[in-house]
């Protein structure tokens, strides 16, 4: 992966949207893009690609931008530092962004253009900052339009809690970015979308202490005008923010009492703070440097791309991999959710291993195997006597799990009066065994996990909405593998490693750019646990030691079914079946029949977990047949 | 002995200039050489003083370079204790120079005296004289503070933020602190000219035609003006703090100026007194 910082002159409907910047990075084939405004149609695009600069610039110009100047990896590091952080390292940076960075990274972050990468960017540029500003300096010197904004109010009022203020402005967001500052009331009018009268604004000139005109809001008053408002005005300070373009309130500058900050006095005052920081930063390009090297190692290595067992650079995973880092560092409740297959206990494991229950027992109950009958008893315990074949106490799941991570699989297969006790644990932080009628305190962290839809299953009455909610504090949803195909290449060279040394191989096989990209295109409705054995296969098969496009096992190689076509599988096609439940059921009945009956076999073939045939078995009533 | 003692203290206060200068163009918000300078500084010239009036039994306040000197030392511990309470050092970059150059002044004019008029041996004359000094400290305080709210508002009224927006704290810290120091210093310079004018009726039917007398008078009553601006006479911030600049400029044009010019009695050396009286 490549980081590229272009400084460009693009379309602003383009670069001001973050919705038209993520179909831009799609069609650039980029992983991140974000685009940061500079002034009028002049950005700087921030992108993460692995195409070469050459390419970059070349998709840029097919986008009708004009670069004018691009940065590469450790540079653009600098850049994009310097840029979000005031930091003033030696990149050539002369012309900074409009408005807050962060704010302009995680409007793209929404709309799916930008991810853990540029974030991270961000990141590391805010916590370089910090451990090299410190706030007095940041005070004194400051960059970004909040700093500027809070510095020159600072100056004229020094309390901003003391302050009423006004704004008017062309854009939505203006309310959200002015209320982040500590002031005493904020009233901010829309000017596009609300007809403001020029009487308001009069008002807001005569009684607010700072009035701010954002965009193309201010009103053009001449000069007697103004000078009649400020009669009626207390001699106390009035701050005018006019950050339009015009200027049309310059005439107010020669008046009494009156400050006007504008968008000239705000580059000036922030070449000048740049400057200044320089001065405090002795040692910057030092720790600019370590920096970009923690950057690049997180980058290209496993840090970024496995998390306790788990594989991933694709943006969807790597989010995942990122909400389990926040959640494992407390006890919060967990619920994991996706399709089977995907790696619902790694990411329960993950959950348990990164947190600071790690040292103590990581239970697994896989509520979709226990005989009904049994769950309670195996959950919460029994007594002595309780039931028949109670030979003797024992704690139960719950208890051995007490002061570790208790993992409910399948939790969506609990039957319904078994819920109602579950419910009970969670709330009580309490178990009673079978048969006792004491109950035992517990500490246990819950993770649950489910490939069911739990919201569905609530409507239908088939799980409690009261235990929902209880398990769903946090609802981790792990992407299939079809969502996310450019992971297949760094999976799969993981399980040829693994294979390798499970079959004793001196060598790990190599694999064909033919195979691979069959099975990139490939769906694998059976998501990762199918791609594992897959390649298991493949390797088991192999006699050269390379894999190629013969090793992949027919029913991989022939179907295509992310573009959307058929299958030449006979016993589906001619399953004469009606629903897809119908073509499943034909087919797992099929493949058992194959192997014997042998459900490890055929939860192999089929790519499922053996836990998942089972409830399919189940649901279908045909544990019998099998 | 004095002599060189007095330009030491000028070499001090020097330094600490330089210093707070110094801390000051290179935004180290601590200021720490520049405090500490002026620590020593004013700890060697409050021993130099101690010492002083132990050996001629009477305060340094004899003559205007004697008292030029004491003032200094006043103001700077005022100025120090300003800046210890309210844990800002920048206004040192301002008022050190001053310091410099009253002492220079000082130390230029010293020439030691052997014979003093006894009433310089006075408690009262001694009140009298401590109170203006304190009160002269807190007004110069006020001046340097009342100058920076102008210079700092006029980078904010241009639109033009440079070094004193980046160096200084804010115009309402300013115009508390000046505010805060007329305050004083007109509490002082008021129970110091009310004793002044009791003991000098006393001494002379004539003092009210002393020049110092009066430009003191027209100072306090500018500083009596800066206290009732805002709230009588509805001036602006902005005016109040220009009045107080007038103020200190005329209370330093009557401290020295008119003492080295103007014929005064408030000169207490014996051989000026017998002048005066030839």
């Amino acid at each position: 992966m490549n980081v590229y910082v272009l400084h460009t002159t693009c379309d602003i409907h383009v670069s001001r949207s973050p919705r038209n910047v993520a179909a831009m990075c799609k069609r650039i084939s980029a992983a991140e893009l974000c685009f940061l405004p500079i002034e009028g149609a002049e950005c700087y695009a921030v992108c993460i690609s692995n195409s070469q600069e050459s390419d970059i610039v070349q998709q840029f110009e097919q986008e009708q931008c004009t670069v004018q100047h691009v940065w590469q990896n450790e540079t653009a590091c600098s850049v994009l530092w310097t840029l979000s952080t005031g930091l003033p390292i030696n990149t050539g940076i002369e012309k900074f962004v409009e408005g807050n960075i962060e704010h302009a990274v995680l409007r793209h972050v929404e709309a799916g253009a930008c991810g853990l990468i540029l974030q991270k960017l961000l990141h590391t540029g805010s916590t370089l900052a910090a451990s090299l500003l410190s706030p007095a300096i940041r005070a004194k010197h400051p960059v970004s339009d909040a700093e500027l904004f809070e510095a020159y109010v600072r100056m004229i009022f020094e309390n901003m809690g003391q302050c009423d203020a006004t704004v008017f402005s062309t854009e939505d967001e203006a309310y959200s970015h002015y209320s982040s500052f500590p002031l005493k009331s904020l009233d901010v009018r829309n000017v596009v979308a609300e007809d403001i009268p020029d009487s308001h604004i009069s008002n807001a000139i005569i009684h607010a202490d700072i009035v701010v005109f954002e965009g193309n809001s201010a009103p053009s008053f001449t000069k007697q005008e103004l000078q009649g408002l400020l009669k009626r005005r207390e001699k106390s300070p009035l701050l005018v923010c006019d950050f339009s373009p015009s200027n049309p309130l310059a005439v107010l500058r020669k008046l009494p009492h009156v400050y006007l900050f504008t968008n000239d006095n705000r580059r000036s005052l922030r070449a000048r703070s740049l400057k200044e920081r320089k001065t405090h930063i002795g040692n910057i390009q030092g720790a600019v440097s370590a920096a970009t090297e923690r950057f690049n190692t997180w980058l290209e290595g496993k840090q970024r791309t496995e998390l306790c067992g788990m594989l991933g650079a694709h943006q969807e995973i790597q989010s995942i991999f990122d909400l389990i880092r926040r959640v494992s560092k407390n006890t919060i409740t967990v619920l994991i959710g996706g399709e089977s297959g995907t790696g619902k206990e790694l990411a329960a494991r993950a959950i348990h291993e990164l947190g600071p229950r790690s040292e103590r027992p990581f239970v697994v109950v896989n509520c979709g195997a226990i005989p009904e009958n049994l769950i309670e008893s195996e959950l919460f315990g029994y007594v002595k006597g309780a039931f028949t074949g109670a030979a003797k106490d024992t704690d139960g799941l719950f208890r051995a799990a007490h002061s570790g991570t208790i993992f409910l699989d399948e939790v969506g297969e609990l039957p319904l009066n078994l819920q109602v006790k579950l419910l009970r644990v969670l709330q009580e932080r309490e178990v009673r065994p079978v048969g006792d009628s004491r109950s035992y305190p517990i500490d246990v962290r819950v993770v649950a996990a489910t490939n069911k839809n739990l919201q569905e299953e609530v409507d239908q009455e088939r799980f409690r909405s009261d235990l929902y909610y209880r398990l769903n504090v946090v609802d981790v949803i792990l992407p299939a593998l079809r969502h996310r195909s450019s992971d297949i290449p760094l999976l799969v060279r993981s399980f040829l490693k693994q294979a390798a040394m499970q079959f004793g191989l001196q060598t790990t096989p190599s694999i064909t750019s033919k195979a691979m990209s069959i099975l990139e295109s490939h769906s694998w409705p059976g998501n990762i646990r199918q791609l594992r054995h897959t390649v298991e296969r493949m390797v088991a098969v192999s006699e050269t030691g390379i894999i190629d496009e013969h090793n992949i096992p027919d029913e991989i190689a022939s179907v295509v079914p992310a573009q959307g076509g058929t299958t030449n599988d006979g016993a589906i096609e001619n399953s004469g079946g009606k629903t897809l439940r119908d073509v499943e059921r034909r087919h797992i009945l099929k493949v058992l029949a194959e192997v014997d009956n042998n459900h490890e076999a055929a939860a192999k073939i089929l790519g499922i977990g053996r836990t998942t045939l089972w409830r399919k078995l189940k649901e279908y009533g045909d544990t019998a047949d099998t | 002995m004095e002599t060189i003692f007095f330009w030491l203290l000028t070499a001090g206060y020097l330094c600490t200039g330089i210093l707070y200068f110094r801390s000051f163009t290179r935004q180290d918000v601590t200021y720490k050489s520049g405090s500490l300078a002026l620590d020593i500084t004013v700890a060697l010239h409050v021993l130099a003083l101690v010492v002083f009036t132990i050996e001629y039994g009477r305060i340094p306040v004899a003559t205007l370079a004697e008292t030029l000197s004491t003032s200094v030392c006043v103001t700077a511990l005022c100025y120090r204790l300003v800046e210890w309470r309210l844990r800002d050092s920048s206004m040192g970059t301002f008022i050190a120079p001053l310091f410099f150059l009253l002492q220079a002044l000082a130390s230029g004019m010293y020439s030691p005296v052997q014979v003093v008029e006894p009433i310089l041996e006075d408690i009262t004359f001694e009140v009298h004289v401590l109170a203006m000094l304190i009160g002269y400290g807190a007004f110069i305080v006020s001046g340097i503070s009342s100058l920076l709210f102008l210079l700092l508002d006029r980078e904010l009224e241009k639109g033009e933020p440079g070094v004193f927006f980046q160096r200084l704290q804010s115009l309402p810290y300013f115009y508390r602190l000046t505010m805060g120091s007329v305050r004083i210093g007109v509490f002082f310079g008021a129970i110091g000219l009310g004793v002044g004018l009791y003991f000098a009726n006393e001494l002379w039917s004539d003092f009210i035609q002393d020049p110092k007398v009066v430009a003191t008078f027209v100072v306090l009553s500018l500083y009596v003006l800066v206290l009732l601006g805002r709230s009588q006479l509805q001036l602006s911030e902005r005016s109040v703090v220009a009045v107080c600049a007038v103020a200190t400029i005329a209370l330093l044009f009557a401290y020295t100026v008119l003492s080295l010019v103007g014929p005064t009695k408030h000169d207490f050396s014996s051989i000026s007194s017998i002048l005066q009286v030839v």
